[in-house]
């Protein structure tokens, strides 16, 4: 089990580890700046932070010694005449880079391999820990991505990558919005695979449309990688290989960002569920955990010791992690609410902080 | 000699500030008689902040205002403009809260 996490705020990284049963936090890292996301690469235990520094850009910094020191790398760029074209009527724009939204390593067998999905919507790949980076042109390429377009940001963006754990040429990503992509031979060429979604935002003739599926969360088994699922905007979803099949009867609502798969049990999933899109608050008040243990077939509401009432904490589509035990998981909050299980869910306990704003959570492998 | 001045928010992210407590204002004597040379000489002393002024594309980044001399830059795109060899280039950050 994982006895750090990686907190990423608005206000700084925040480092949490475990110690006598309890939770506390660690170190303080970039204190005041803008930390989009974080991760630990199994592979060699870096640590990567994004920051979202408003007035400089994007920046990518790398630790090596567990957050002791930090050294800046490189970050996605896009080259000249590349352009962002959206499907929502918006004018062409020179695509610059707005935010990496997703960062994950490859596989044990790609030493310093790293894919970066970001808005508006590039792939981009590195084989140097971040020293360099190439915009993965098959799929920026395909005329599709001209008819993605902003869920919630201007312009389309990648938030979900997944590369299987088997075959690491198997990449699927997730954008926001523009459905599910896949390539089967490590970024070489790529197909729509969101076949069975359904957006019910869009006009009736539209609504099974791939390319304008507005997925917020993709997420793979690791244990059984032919099980995806998806938290998308009006929906949750279950991919085994065939089509999208929608389930319907998640407790208390079907909205919402964040979700988690067990890493060896497919059939178990968390979604931290809000009231509805135009709603991004918890249904009644009451911050709840909804948990499958059959694939989708029937949802338990977890709330033992999350607040139940008058508590508005919305959690943002990576702010639930899971370890790889698949006991311990996490989740923080917009109003710094932050929770943390160690029994998959059955009960919770608050961490004893006012943190800012969480953007992202991940657990820093044992 | 013309001057660039890194306001602190900017000069924060110097390599040479690191464990500063409280970075301040950075000012670099630099030639060139164009903004764009000015600013390519501060970039060789310090790569990294290419990134933090201008993006991929060369624009000044949208929330960073260029004052030469008092004036403000009035084309991000263009960086031609002439400066005398006593101009003042100040780099700043546009003023935001949160």
């Amino acid at each position: 089990m994982s006895d750090l996490l990686l907190v990423s705020t608005r206000k700084g990284l925040f480092v949490l580890e475990r110690g006598n049963g309890a939770w506390r936090i660690a170190r303080r890292e970039f204190l005041g700046d803008n930390v989009a996301l974080a991760m630990c690469d199994p592979r060699d235990g870096s640590w990567y932070a994004v920051l979202d520094l408003g007035h400089f850009g994007n920046k990518l910094q790398r630790s090596t010694d567990r957050g002791a020191t930090w050294k800046e790398c490189a970050v996605p760029a896009y080259g000249e005449g590349d352009e962002v074209s959206t499907g929502d009527g918006k004018p062409p724009q020179p695509a610059t880079l707005r935010l990496i939204w997703s960062l994950e390593p490859g596989s044990a067998q790609q030493p310093g391999r790293l894919w970066a999905g970001t808005i508006p919507g590039g792939l981009f790949r590195s084989d140097d820990h971040g020293a360099s980076w190439q915009l993965v042109r098959g799929l920026w390429d395909m005329p599709e991505r001209r008819g993605w377009f902003g869920g919630g940001y201007d312009q389309p963006g990648i938030h979900s990558i997944c590369i299987d754990p088997e075959d690491a040429r198997m990449i699927r990503v997730g954008v926001s919005t523009g459905g599910i992509w896949g390539s089967n031979d490590d970024g070489a060429t790529w197909k729509q695979c969101a076949k069975g979604m359904r957006a019910e935002y869009m006009p009736p003739e539209r609504a099974y449309d791939p390319n304008v599926q507005d997925v917020h969360r993709l997420v793979q088994c690791r244990g059984n990688p032919q099980r995806f699922w998806a938290q998308h905007h009006n929906g949750v979803f279950r991919h085994d290989g065939g089509d999208w099949e929608e389930i319907t009867n998640v407790s208390p609502s079907v909205f919402g960002f964040a979700m988690a798969v067990h890493p060896h049990d497919p059939d178990t999933a968390w979604f931290v569920p809000a009231t509805k899109d135009v709603r991004r608050i918890p249904v009644d008040g009451k911050v709840v955990v909804a948990r499958t243990r059959d694939g989708g077939n029937s949802f338990e509401v977890l709330r033992d010791n999350l607040p139940q009432q008058d508590a508005y904490d919305l959690t943002l589509r990576h702010a639930l992690a899971i370890d790889a035990s698949g006991d311990r998981l996490a989740f923080g909050s917009t109003t710094g609410g932050f929770w943390i299980t160690e029994d998959q869910g059955d009960h919770w306990r608050m961490l004893d902080a006012r943190l800012p704003p969480v953007h992202a959570v991940s657990f820093v492998s044992a | 000699m013309p001057k660039v001045v890194l306001s602190s928010a900017l000069s924060r992210w110097l390599p040479q500030a690191e464990g500063a407590r409280s970075p301040s204002e950075v000012a670099l004597t630099v030639s060139g008689a164009s903004i764009g040379e000015a600013l390519e000489q501060v970039f060789a002393q310090y790569p990294n902040l290419r990134g933090y002024v201008l993006d991929e594309h060369g624009t000044v980044r949208h929330h960073l205002a260029l004052f030469i001399d008092g004036a403000a830059l009035r084309n991000k795109r263009d960086l031609s403009q002439a400066i005398g060899k006593d101009s003042e280039i100040y780099v700043m950050q546009a003023l935001s809260g949160g």
